[in-house]
Order: structure tokens, then sequence, then C-alpha cells
């Protein structure tokens, strides 16, 4: 009974196959495959067929890094359909390095038509197709087959299997030519070995040649450390070096600087800069120095005090300034105590005082250790003869305490100057410079470094980059001179 | 002995007027030459073209018994769910390839692009990452020692590895000719929604014909105390594009010429803008990204629009999240768009093993792969079998956001698109800051674009 009812069920099925036409797939009487002429991961592959192909006919391309006998062992790496190819694109050849051709006799070949999806598509009447096939293993040989079938997908036989080894290698970027970076630092180590010969032969005293001896190593890995990459960078500023044809750049002469000097923002960064830098230092010497002078004397708990007074400095800098970062966010801790609604971080002249105020925070302490360190040098007695005197606390510390100072606050604060002009990680979490008023042009908080940041990563143009930071090395080397020169820092050490 | 003495002490330099003296400064003097000479004749020597072997590159070498290691830079949040995935994935691959080292090391996503160019202009490239496709136009751009930085896959690839992935994925990895990366994921923002909050306040939830109106209205009827009815960071360029095609505006037209400055962009801005709670909106001035999130999942935000990316966030919170496409503006008669980018596997051009980088790209972006991080990291698969797989289908978080993704518009893949944001950011805090109309701040952001890419 069941069986009688799946014979029924069967039937028409049987029915409808007997009645479709009989057809066969376009059988394949030849197949050739070839790597060596080909590109990379690329193999040649041509078939012949025994028939032309006709409408609804279609080949699979299957192959396998091991020989094969059936298609179960191999993968399909393309199919090749026939049909009208009315309509259809003829893309360009090489689009995806799987050009194919077919031949309709007389070795006249012509580039397939692509369906919408992709697929080659040959006019009826082929007689034979060459592809390049991609995806093929470099140097190992490949085993590739064509499997023909008909317009109702079934099956044709298999053809024979052919290996082919794609050998065109992969085309790997040259190293970097290093030469010129090793000669150039041999000439800075010769010229400084160059040196320190004539200045030792010059030297009369065993002492001071002993004293070069000794000072060599260290000039040695500032020549590698320093002295080259500052060479570099200057050289670097006098070419257009930038990211999309880096190793390429030629000597553009001083159109950098031209740039720089006349770029909108260049006055108004290097405004900005100022100052922060002056603001941060004068309160970083400010704050430091009241802080010194009110731990001096006898106050109980002092160490608690000065323990807790130089954790922003014993707390990684980046911490402390994603913390600010959230209390100066606009539901920050700073709008909720004060029952504000200031968009502090968003806002050019809130957002510039929020970065300077977080450097404040995170610079006194270091200020303050100094200086603390430097008011235990000062002898007590003066401080008594000055109040058997009578002169009063105000006249003692502008008289005797900070002229006593000097020579530990002058150079210090020189240091915190250069640190500061430089400071980057500060602007660059609490607001990357923003925010932004200006097209091209550095943001409401930036600063030169930066901006120079934003110069050579963001926009890729390393010559220019190098040139604003020529820029800021000569205006901290003449800042220092002077600075030096007007208050006699070094001799202030000594 | 003093080690000093044969320098500073007697024959040394010391005794400047002895004969020895002259000969031991002489010999100083030349083996200070030659180890100067150590140091510049490997530098005259070297080639500095040393090609195949000696390629350069810091990914890579070959390890013991002919293994090879591929270094992986990871931008998935370490210990992440989507880590997780990704990790289990290379476990996988690690196992099937015993000959292969995978070496992953994460980079955060935001500085990942930078790095990797630094690290390959340095020839220190990885040979795996992934990048996005609105990265791609700039990376694909850049040469050094005229080599690109990218490997093009094309002959990589056979046709029907090709087949498995979205035609509109696929060719967003493109730059020119040039195919750069895999497909392995896509992005899009849409309308995300506490559907606790809307029936709670009977207010109907958001559906596929609602207008930007209608969202206004019940985002006003939805603000009240602690609570808005909608939270989005007014200053992120990247949601407003959507806002933008909304208006009727583009970014670029179909010849890559950017046009910010058009009539349906400045509509777009003023209409973005207006949500600001300064300019009588219902946002809240400041609100960032965080605050958007923040709000969200403090239940005082009933609608955001944000990515598939934080509703892992959002449901580990216990909201009763939903999502619905962006609406239709009336007055332009288009729906608001989001920009879609795709993610994809890129491989170094600089690869000593570009074979089996390729292999492994094609497994962490394979169907495989991608359908499990699409459900359990709600990641949106490029795979064509995976976006009509029944498990993704049924999924509405996944096929709510695919669906979104058809309303959007792919990021291009040029140079320019990645050059948008500054002056796009510009623009907006020009207009928010009252100092520019839309119009002008759009016009002059147009123009400052322009001389960008022409460079």
């Amino acid at each position: 009974m069941r069986r009688g009812i799946s014979l029924i069920a069967v039937m028409p099925l049987i029915v409808a196959l007997l009645a479709m036409p009989v057809v066969q797939a376009t059988a394949v009487s030849k197949v050739e495959a070839s790597g060596e002429s080909s590109s990379y991961r690329n193999v040649n592959l041509t078939w012949e067929l025994a028939s032309p192909a006709e409408d609804g006919d279609g080949f699979h391309i299957i192959f396998s890094e091991s020989s094969f006998s059936h298609t179960g062992n191999a993968t399909i790496h393309s199919t090749v359909f026939t049909a009208s190819t009315d309509g259809m694109a003829q893309p360009a050849v090489g689009e995806w390095y799987d050009d194919c051709q077919s031949s309709s006799g007389d070795d006249d070949w012509a580039m397939v038509f692509r369906s919408e999806n992709g697929s080659a598509v040959v006019p009826p009447g082929t007689v034979a197709i060459r592809c390049d096939l991609t995806g093929m293993p470099v140097g190992a040989e490949v085993f590739l087959a064509i499997l023909p079938f008909d317009s109702h997908w079934i099956s044709g036989d298999l053809s024979e299997v052919v290996g082919a080894t794609s050998t065109a290698a992969d085309e790997l970027p040259p190293s970097a030519d290093t030469r010129p970076v090793w000669f150039a630092i041999g000439s800075i180590a010769l010229s400084l070995v160059v040196l320190l010969a004539v200045l030792g032969w010059k030297e009369r005293s065993a002492q001071g040649r002993s004293a070069m001896l000794y000072v060599a190593p260290a000039l040695m890995a500032l020549a590698l450390l320093t002295f080259y990459p500052v060479g570099y960078g200057i050289v670097l500023s006098f070419t257009d070096a930038n990211q999309s044809a880096l190793g390429e750049q030629s000597f553009n002469g001083l159109d950098n600087y031209v740039e720089v000097f006349t770029s909108a923002g260049f006055l108004r960064v290097l405004g900005f800069t100022l100052l922060w830098t002056v603001v941060n230092v004068f309160a970083h010497v400010g704050i430091g120095l009241a802080l010194a002078m009110a731990l001096q004397g006898r106050v109980k708990g002092k160490v608690a005090y000065r323990t807790i007074l130089l954790l922003p400095w014993a707390i990684p800098s980046y911490i402390t300034v994603l913390i600010w970062r959230g209390i100066f966010q606009y539901d920050g801790l700073f709008n909720g105590l004060l029952g504000t609604q200031i968009d502090i971080l968003g806002l050019p002249v809130p957002a510039a005082a929020a970065v300077i105020v977080v450097n404040i925070w995170l610079g006194f302490p270091f200020m303050m250790m100094t200086i603390s360190g430097a008011l235990q040098t000062i002898p007590g007695d003066i401080y008594e003869a000055a109040e058997v005197d009578g002169v009063s606390p105000i006249s003692q510390f502008r008289h005797l305490t900070l002229p006593m100072l000097k020579p530990t606050i002058v150079p210090v604060a020189l240091l915190g100057f250069i640190w500061t002009f430089n400071m980057f990680n500060v602007i660059y979490l609490m607001t990357d410079g923003g925010p932004n008023l200006w097209f091209g042009e550095p943001g409401s908080t930036d600063i030169l470094i930066t901006y120079v940041y934003d110069v050579a990563f963001r926009r890729g143009m390393y010559g220019l980059a190098a040139a604003w930071s020529v820029v800021i090395f000569l205006i901290l080397l003449w800042f220092s001179a002077t600075y030096m020169k007007k208050t006699n820092a070094t001799e202030a050490v000594v | 002995m003093n080690p000093c003495g044969g320098w500073a002490g007697r024959g040394g330099w010391a005794d400047r007027g002895g004969r020895a003296g002259r000969a031991g400064r002489a010999g100083r003097a030349g083996v200070a030459l030659l180890l100067v000479l150590v140091i510049m004749i490997p530098g005259c020597l070297s080639t500095g073209d040393g090609a195949g072997g000696d390629g350069a590159g810091g990914a890579g070498e070959d390890g013991p018994g002919g293994s090879v290691t591929l270094v992986v830079w990871s931008t998935f949040e370490a210990d992440s769910l989507e880590d997780e995935v990704f990790l289990s994935a290379i476990s996988t691959f690690d196992a099937e390839h015993p000959s292969i080292t995978i070496d992953v090391s994460n980079r955060p996503y935001m500085q990942a692009a930078d790095s990797y160019r630094v690290a390959a202009q340095g020839g220190e490239a990885p040979d795996l990452m992934r990048f996005a496709s609105d990265q791609l136009g700039q990376v694909g751009a850049m040469r050094v020692n005229g080599y690109p930085l990218l490997e093009d896959l094309r002959p990589h690839l056979t046709p029907m590895q090709r087949n498995i992935y979205d035609a509109q994925a696929l060719s967003s990895m493109r730059v020119g000719d040039d195919l750069l990366a895999l497909p392995a994921s896509l992005d899009c923002v849409s309308l995300i929604y506490n559907a606790d909050i809307f029936a709670a306040e009977g207010v109907e939830p958001p559906g596929l014909n609602w207008t930007w109106q209608e969202m206004l209205e019940a985002a006003e009827t939805l603000t009240h105390g602690n609570q808005v009815g909608l939270s989005v960071p007014i200053k992120d360029p990247y949601r407003w594009l959507a806002i933008q095609r909304g208006f009727g505006g583009e970014l670029f037209s179909a010849n890559g010429v950017p046009t910010l400055d058009s009539n349906g962009s400045a509509a777009g801005l003023e209409a973005w803008l207006a949500l600001d709670q300064s300019n009588g909106g219902m946002v809240p001035t400041g609100t960032s990204i965080d605050t958007m999130k923040n709000q969200f999942r403090e239940r005082e935000a009933a609608m955001i629009i944000d990515g598939p990316w934080n509703w892992a966030t959002y449901s580990q919170a216990r909201i009763n999240v939903a999502q619905a496409p962006l609406p239709m503006v009336i007055s332009s008669g288009e729906r608001i768009s989001p920009m879609v980018t795709y993610k994809g596997w890129s491989v170094s051009k600089q690869s000593l093993h570009k074979e089996e980088a390729v292999e492994l790209a094609l497994w962490l972006s394979s169907p495989e792969v991608q359908k499990q991080f699409a459900l359990q990291t709600w990641t949106l698969p490029t795979a064509v079998a995976v976006q009509n797989d029944f498990e993704v289908v049924q999924d509405p978080v996944l096929s709510g956001f695919l669906n979104q993704a058809e309303y959007g518009f792919p990021a291009p893949t040029t140079r320019g698109m990645s050059m948008v944001w500054d002056p796009l950011s510009a623009a907006i805090e020009q207009v928010y800051a009252g100092q520019m109309s839309a119009d002008e701040a759009l016009s002059a952001a147009n123009q400052q674009l322009l001389e960008e890419i022409d460079g």
C-alpha cells in the first residue's frame, strides 16, 4: 500500500523527466594549463570543446592542490556560462585579474561578457575558452579540470586533470635604504672624535684630557639620540616630504617656512602657546613657592601634607587628565557642584582655561618639592639675625628668602618653561586642540606642539611639520639663551 | 692598575712630550677611526634594495621548522565580547594550521590607522589589520618609496571567494581598482529607543514610516524632569551625515567632488543644531557620545541615534531596548540615511607571507566567523549567506540594522573621505557658536575640503 502511494507520488516527476528534451553537456576535448607566463598567484587555463557550445551550457573550473579523479576532492574556482550576451557588459581588462576570452574558431579571441553578478558569459558557438585563474598557490603545483554542465545543470564528464605551477614571485617593497642614516650618524661620530682629539691635543692638563674621555661616551649617545634626529628634522624641513610619497621627497627650499609664517593660524597658536606657557610657569612657581613656604615652618602633619600635595605629580598624568576631562564634561562634576550649565570643553575660552588649570594641577608639586629642598639649605641664623634687627616677615621673604632661592628657581623655571611649551598630553587628551572654529587652522586650545602633531600625523605633511618643529626649537633656543643671559641662570646654579 | 692609566697616565695623553706618547695617541686615534668606520661601513656596503627575502616588514618572520608567524593588529576593545569571538576565531585557525603562528596585539581603534601608517613607513607593518572603509582611501593613497602600504587582494581571490560577500561591501573595500580589504562587517547608526519609556507614557513607538516631525513631537512629550526624549551628540559629524542626507544634501557628488555647500546640507545642519537646548530643542547642551550612552543606560533618554556596537551595553543594563529605522523628512521626501562603513581585513604590502595572511583574512571574514560575530555581538555581516541566514533574519536587532543599512549610503573610499571630518567639525562648531550661518559654514568647509583634496 505504502509503496503504491509513493510510486503515485513520484509518477509526475518521472513523467516530467521523460518529457524533458535530451540534452547533454558539451564535452571538453582538450585542456591545457600554464603558470609560467602568468602573473602573481595566477595560472592560465585553456580548454577546447568537442562541439560548439550551446545556449545554456556551462563550465565549472575546478581545482585542487592535489590530483583528483572526481569533483568531491576539488573546489569550484569559477563558472563560465553560455548565453546570449545582448545587453551584457564587457569589463575592462584586468579588473579582477581573472580575465577570460572565448573563441568561435580561427584563433579569434574576444573578451568574455559578464553578467550582473560578475559571472563570465560566452556566446553560443564558442569552441574554446581561456581564463586567467586568480587565487592560485605560488610555487606549488595546482591541478585543474573542467566540469561541463548542460542547461539543466546536469554535469557531463570531468575533463582531463592538468597541473600547473604559478611561478611569478610576490613583489615586495625594497628594504629601507639605511645608508644615508648610517653615513650621517658616522659623520657626526667622526666629527666628535676629531673634535675631542683636537681638544685633547690642545689641552695642557692631564685632568682636562681625562675629563674629555669621560664625556666622550655621553657625547656619542647625544649624537645618536639627539643631534642626528634634530639634524634630520632640519633637513626634512626643507623638503616636500609627505605620507603619500615618503622616500620620494625633494628639496623645496624655504617653502615650508613661508607656509608656516604665512599660515592664518600662526600668530594665534603662537600667542596661545606663550599664554599657556607663561601662565603655567608663573602658577607652578607661585603655587609651589607658596606651598613650600607654608610647609616650611612648624606645621603639624607636614609629611602628610607634602605626601598629599605630591599626589597630582605621582599619579600618571594621563589618568589625571582623563579624570579632569570627566569633571569638566557638561554633565560632569564641575557643573554639578556649582549648579552651572557651562559647556566648558565645547567653548573656546572656558576650554583654554580648563586645560591651563589641569596643567597647573599637574605641575605645581614638582616646583613645591624643588623649592622646599632649596628652603632647607637656607641657614636659620640669617632669619634669627633679621628678626633681631626687626625686619618684618614680608621683608625677610623679599630680601632674604627670594634671593637665596634664586639659584634654584631661575633654572627650574627655565626648565618649566621648556617643558610646558612642549607639553603635549594635557591638551591632546583634554580637548585634542578643540573646539576648532577655524578651517584648516589650529584649534582654540592647540599649542604649537599639538598642532605639529596634527600637521604630521593627521595631514601627513612631514616636511611642513618639520618646519614647524624647527620654529619651535628656534623659539626655545632664543628664549633659553636670552633668559640665561638676563638672569645669569647657569652662574646661579654654580 | 688604573684602567684609565693607559689613556691619562704615564705614556698616555698626559705624556705629550714623549715619542711613545705620540705613538699612543696615533694608535688611539686609529682605534677611534676604526670604530667610526665600523659604524659607517655597513651603511656604505648595504645595497638598500633588498627585495625578496630581505624585504621590508616587521611582520611575520620565519619561525623554526619552516613555520610562519603572522602579526595581527586587532582593534577590538580588549576583553570585550568582540575580542573574545575574534580570539576564538584565531584559535580555531591556529589549530587547523599548525605551521602558522599568529601573534595578536591590540591597538586602540582611534589610533590604529595612524599607528599602522607610521609602522608601515618604517617597514614594520603587521601582516594583517582591520580597517574601516572610510580610512582605506587615505591609507590606499600612501606610498613609501613608490610602493603602497596595502596589498591589492584581487590576485589572491578566486571569483567564488569574492562572491561570498555582498557586492556593495566588496565595492566599499576598493580604492580605485585595488581591493584593499576583505569586508568582515558593516556599521551604521539607527534609532534606538527604550520601549518601556514609550509604553509607560503611552507614546506610540517609532515605526517604519515615522517622520522627523513625529520623532520631535514624541521627544518633546517624553522630555520632563531628568528624562530627555531624544539624546544625540550634536557636534558629532558622523551622525550629522545621516541628517544631511535626509534633508536632501550629500557629502560628495557622483564624481567625488565635495558638495557640502548645498541647500539640503544647510537645512540639515540647521535642523540638527535646533535640537540643542540652547536653540530651544530638547537635547541637553554639550551632550557627547559618552553622555548620550550614559543617559540611555540610566533610563534618562528615551531615544538615541547609535549603532549596534553598543547594543550589548544597553542590554546588559536591562533596558527594554528596541530599534527602528531613522525617520523620513517630509519637506525633502528623503529618509534620514546613515553612512554605512564597512570594516575589513587588509594585508600589508610588506608581509613576507601574503598567501598565509590572505588565508587568515579569508577565515576572519568567512561566513562562519561572521555568523559568530553576528549572533554573539550584533556585528552586522557582509557575507550574503549570513545576511540571509535564518537565525540572523530572526534576530530583530540584526535584521533591523541590516534594514537600516539598506536605507544608508556607503562611505566613499576616497582620499577625500578621510579629510571630511576636520572641516565638518569646524563648520558645526562655527554654527553652534553662532559665528556663522549654516550656509556660510558649510560653504567654508566645502572650500577647505576642496583645497585639502587638491593638496
